[in-house]
């Protein structure tokens, strides 16, 4: 037997770099708790300086492409139909003009409580953004696991992806093939209605059948046996810097509560 | 017959594919409803509360990958699963009317829990979904509260989509084979008369 095949499986996940071997559960700690400071602090200059930090941080890592893409595409309209919606919703006679777009005159005010909303939700966003992108659900799921939560939820949760995959095909297929058979697929709304049903039960009703097979196919690999299970994977432990690492998160979280109670009760 | 609790949890991952693939197929066919809490009541309907709660939350989580956002309105799919695990129970999905009328009740939690997160999460104003298309007009031409006019336009752009949900997951519901239903734990309720004969 290949020694070095059956080591690699002994070895710590590597993932390429620093950040992306950090363990799960700390990358969610720092990422998460980041994010939240956006939301408790709610001004926009530092919820777009947050932004800023995270683009930053995403071409270090190595995922700037993928992560600009992502937090553009979810931004983009959010952050345009919340200024608009400010401007018709908040309306007082005592607020600032700011500028006049095509005659239609713009507030201050509500300008900037959009930005602030916006700012805060893009903050919390891009953080958990970059923990999605730089972790995988297998690792997260491992993670878990080892602090006791059960394998089911590592199943479900992964199952769940490969099923979306696996139906999305099967969907493609079933699509291509009721139009062969002739079934309308474009044309008006109605048209296009009727073909949903014909689509819906082929591919229901396999990924049912198959659910009925998996499930002896599992107990079959002592999926439901109580003891101890094993692992193709195995997760570096949580190192001192990482603990350190975690700490300074939650400080920053507690520093923006205690920054944003002092300033509502008007001592900052 | 001894019902098999494990199949219930090996449907949670295809009640999840199903609200996504919905949503896709639903973009495919260019239809104006997004269909994407079918899996849930599917299952929620078939297997109980808790996996319905399940395949709600994971749904969320599996969207949340894409836009984090998605995760805040996870207990609106999870209130859908005990709404419809309660329904299911009362054999509201057995008839055809009773299934149409309960989509008001799906709307409802729709627009009260859905206006509830939109509003704490925009700031206690207005959102910026598509239901701002409906919310603005509305404010503006009946001069309601804010909250209100949030919770009726949410009700009314989800009344449509929750309709045709409940008249899909009901069709599915008639078509799931006896074999199939007699193992989960709420399939008794969808076996036929017919079929419960033959098998005594």
């Amino acid at each position: 037997m290949d020694k070095e095949f059956i080591n690699s499986y002994n070895d710590y996940v590597d993932n390429g770099n620093a950040w992306f071997n950090l363990n799960p559960l700390s990358k969610l700690c720092i990422c998460l708790c980041i994010g939240l400071t956006a939301v408790v602090v709610r001004r926009w200059q530092y919820g777009f300086s947050l932004c800023l930090l995270y683009c930053i941080a995403a071409l270090l890592i190595g995922i700037f492409p993928r992560f600009i893409k992502n937090y553009f595409a979810i931004s983009i309209i959010l952050f345009f139909l919340t200024i608009i919606v400010r401007q018709f919703s908040m309306k007082e006679p005592d607020f600032t003009p700011f500028i006049n777009v095509f005659g239609w005159q713009w507030y201050k005010e509500p300008f900037i409580a959009a930005l602030n909303i916006v700012s805060y939700i893009m903050g919390c966003s891009g953080a958990l953004l970059i923990f999605f992108q730089t972790t995988e659900m297998r690792d997260i799921m491992l993670a878990l696991e080892n602090r006791g939560v059960t394998h089911v939820a590592s199943y479900i949760m992964l199952s769940s992806m490969q099923s979306v995959i696996d139906m999305r095909k099967s969907a493609e297929t079933i699509l291509e093939s009721q139009k062969a058979r002739g079934i309308e697929t474009d044309g008006n709304i109605m048209v296009r209605m009727k073909a949903f049903f014909p689509i819906l039960g082929p591919i229901l009703l396999s990924a049912m059948s198959g659910t009925e097979e998996k499930a002896i196919a599992m107990d079959a690999r002592a999926f439901s046996h109580e003891g101890g299970h094993t692992y193709l994977r195995v997760l570096r432990p949580i190192s001192k810097v990482e603990y350190a690492l975690d700490a300074l998160a939650i400080l920053c979280l507690i520093a923006s509560i205690v920054w944003k109670v002092l300033s509502l009760t008007g001592v900052l | 017959m001894k019902k098999d609790n494990k199949l219930a949890w090996f449907l949670v991952p295809i009640g999840v594919a199903v609200n996504f693939i919905f949503g896709t197929l639903v973009l495919m066919l260019r239809l104006p409803i997004y269909l994407d809490c079918a899996g849930t009541i599917i299952v929620a309907a078939l297997c109980g509360t808790w996996p319905g709660v399940i395949v709600g939350l994971v749904s969320n989580i599996l969207n949340a990958i894409t836009d984090p956002g998605t995760l805040l309105y996870a207990p609106l799919n999870m209130a859908f699963a005990v709404l419809a695990a309660y329904l299911s129970k009362k054999g509201v999905f057995k008839k055809f009317v009773p299934t149409l009328i309960s989509s008001l009740g799906f709307a409802f939690i729709g627009g009260v829990i859905g206006a509830l997160i939109t509003w704490a999460r925009f700031g206690f104003d207005f959102g910026s979904g598509t239901t701002s298309v409906v919310v603005l007009p509305l404010y503006a031409a009946t001069g309601l509260p804010k909250f209100i006019c949030q919770i009726i336009g949410e009700f009314l752009c989800d009344l449509l989509d929750k309709v045709i949900t409940v008249v899909v997951c009901y069709f599915i519901l008639k078509a799931f084979p006896t074999r199939f239903l007699s193992k989960l734990p709420l399939g008794d309720i969808y076996i036929s008369d017919e079929a419960k004969a033959l098998e005594e």
